[in-house]
């Protein structure tokens, strides 16, 4: 085989096919497994499928917040700047070179195809609309898309996923399906039966309608599910949570985040869906009503549980969290982001302050995020205990100084040398 | 400061503190080092060639206490690696040997370089082979102790004679230090006299 040195892609557009020798063999951009190969690496390098970015930080509240959390006034300031994740980076797929594979020839165009109609996913409400209005005639390709993504769609309609559902696509390779804040579509069923075997990840937040009875459907058909994000979805509750716990044991990820209904999470349906989920690595119950009782649980099954949210959970207390997160206790050895905002009630921190530096001590990174008002409170009773420690230092290495160990020089030693000195003298 | 490490894992403390040892080739700086943390003296010597460090580690009820002792060749070839020795250190013992004046008079400079380097280290004036001091005229003597008093003032640093190889004041040497970088109480008496193991450090 052998590579012109103009290899590229738009010259591969200018190939003109030559006669075949007996020591020349096709070129490789005639080998379709060879364009599948390469098609792929340029869409694992320019598709960007739109979807919410986990901050590495969450912003401070305000700016004595920030100061709190940087010290220095010129760092909390830099902190507070806005950073609009979304707007900055640019979803539109005309950059996507993967679209011009489609125009170099017959194989290209397959190929491209193939791996473009793998990823479905809009993110702005009027190319979805166009798209909407070619469906009807775009009877040539068979869309088996391995992930569908909706995002921030906010006034699309459930027709719309209707009429999608009324065209040839189909869900039998669908491995991630989300509707990230398109507050009125709800997947139709279809989607659900199709990617039973397949479906891992679903992110639906924000939404109106996301319902309980969808929740049943999915943990009954989806037992291979492993994400699920449906935060601010007020209508789930205790019930869908619970029966989605005795099908799916697989979940690394749950956010049932939300700012109201926090009344309808609770234990009821938070400790058999941990108990029966040892994989989670991210929990994430803001706003719910969850209490100690599953702290509790999530410390006993949950070892490799890494990120914890639990702000504003207005029904845990010191008593869990003082207890699972404490220098004897080792529950929670891989955590290393915890969250306890808002929650007020919480006044003993020695725990979470032992744990952290624990964690740290192990060289991991251990963020606890906290409001203003916790922080100070955190930071008087780790001003405490490090006044503890120092004293306990100061007393232990003030009995040293003072102390005649038994290595210690015998002060005879030089009265000794003195003496001898004294008789040589004489 | 002292590093001060507060860790969980078995409730016990963890303190650690640079020492540098600075002064003329010969004067016994590598053998008080090597007394200290192993409890050996060789009469034989090694001239160190650039730098040595030994940790020697104190375990107090909760708390262990990490000397990292820190130790220059004394030719002049290697004053480029003064800063490796000062840099960071909680005390710097700057050190003569009491049978040597000239090696009492190199202290300026010695004072002067590593200062240059670190300005908060806590200064010890070190006299070493007090064993072989004492065989001096008492004239001698006299006109020694006296220097060394005027230096120490001057350097505002204890003043320590020792015999590492009769282990005359070495342990009091680190005693003294951890109490001046913590200041804590020390209940031991000062010793001024002519002739004997002077130890200044109030
Ligand atoms: N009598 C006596 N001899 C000592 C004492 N301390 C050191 N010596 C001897 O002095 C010589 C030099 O000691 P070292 O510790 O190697 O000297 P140093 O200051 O490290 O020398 P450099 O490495 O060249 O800077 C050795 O032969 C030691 O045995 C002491 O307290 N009393
Ligand atoms: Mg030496």
């Amino acid at each position: 085989m052998i590579l012109s040195p103009d290899f590229g892609l738009l010259g591969a557009a200018k190939y003109t096919r030559q006669p075949l020798t007996a020591n020349r063999g096709p070129s490789i951009f005639e080998i379709p497994e060879i364009v599948h190969k390469i098609l792929s690496y340029v869409d694992i390098q320019n598709t960007v499928i739109p979807q919410e970015e986990t901050p590495i930080r969450r912003q401070p509240l305000n700016y004595k917040h920030a100061l709190l959390i940087h010290g220095d006034s010129k760092k909390a300031e830099q902190s507070l700047e806005t950073t609009d994740l979304d707007s900055s980076k640019n979803f539109t797929t005309s950059k996507n070179p993967l679209f011009n594979c489609l125009l170099v020839n017959k194989l290209f165009y397959k190929a491209a195809s193939e791996i473009i109609s793998q990823n479905f996913y809009f993110s702005k409400q009027e190319s979805f609309g166009k798209y909407l209005h070619t469906i009807d005639r775009a009877h040539t390709v068979q869309f088996q898309p391995k992930s569908f993504v909706l995002h921030k769609l906010f006034h699309a309609k459930q027709p719309c996923l209707d009429r999608i559902q009324m065209t040839r696509m189909n869900f039998q390779k669908l491995k991630w399906l989300e509707l990230y804040m398109c507050p009125k579509l709800l997947p139709p069923i279809r989607f659900i039966f199709e990617s039973s075997q397949t479906l891992e990840k679903l992110v639906i937040t924000g939404s109106k309608v996301l319902d309980n009875d969808f929740l049943v459907t999915l943990g009954r058909n989806c037992r291979n599910l492993q994400h699920l994000d449906i935060r601010a979805c007020e209508q789930i509750s205790d019930f869908g949570i619970y029966q989605l716990s005795m099908y799916c044991h697989k979940l690394r990820l749950i956010n049932l985040g939300r700012k109201n209904k926090g009344n309808s999470i609770t234990d009821a349906s938070i400790i058999p869906l941990v108990k029966r989920n040892p994989r989670l690595s991210t929990i994430g119950l803001a706003g719910c009503h969850i209490s100690d009782a599953s702290i509790f649980e999530m410390a006993r099954h949950c070892r490799r549980l890494e990120r914890l949210s639990l702000n504003n959970c207005p029904n845990i207390s010191d008593s869990s969290i003082s207890t699972v997160f404490n220098s004897h206790a080792s529950y929670f050895p891989l955590l290393s982001v915890l969250e306890l905002r808002f929650n007020y009630q919480l006044t003993d921190w020695k725990g979470v302050i032992e744990f952290k530096r624990r964690q740290e001590s192990k060289n991991m990174i251990m963020l606890v995020e906290v409001c203003e008002q916790l922080m100070s409170r955190m930071r008087q009773q780790e001003m405490a205990m490090d006044q503890m420690v120092s004293q306990r230092i100061f007393s232990d290495i003030s009995v040293w100084v003072n102390s005649h160990s038994e290595d210690e020089e015998q002060e005879s030693s030089y009265l000794e040398l003195v003496r001898r000195k004294r008789a040589s003298d004489v | 400061m002292p590093d001060i490490e507060d860790d969980n894992q078995d409730q016990n403390n963890q303190v650690a503190l640079k020492i540098g040892l600075i002064g003329d080739s010969q004067i016994g700086k590598t053998s008080l080092m090597v007394k200290y943390v192993e409890g050996s003296f060789d009469e034989d010597y090694i001239q160190t060639l650039g730098v040595n460090f030994m940790d020697k580690k104190i375990q107090i009820r909760n708390t262990t206490i990490t000397f990292s002792i820190w130790d220059l060749g004394g030719q002049k070839e290697f004053i480029n690696m003064l800063p490796l020795v000062s840099n960071d250190a909680v005390a710097i013992l700057f050190m003569f040997d009491l049978t040597r004046k000239s090696t009492l008079n190199s202290i300026k400079e010695w004072y002067r370089q590593a200062r240059g380097f670190n300005k908060t280290a806590i200064p010890f004036l070190v006299g070493t082979k007090y064993d072989q001091f004492i065989d001096l005229s008492f004239q001698d003597q006299l006109e020694i102790t006296q220097q060394a008093k005027k230096f120490g003032s001057a350097m505002k640093a204890p003043v320590v004679f020792c015999s590492t190889s009769h282990s005359i004041n070495v342990q009091k040497i680190f005693k003294i230090i951890l109490s001046k970088a913590f200041d804590l109480k020390l209940n031991l008496d000062e010793i001024t006299n002519v002739g004997e193991p002077i130890l200044i450090f109030k």
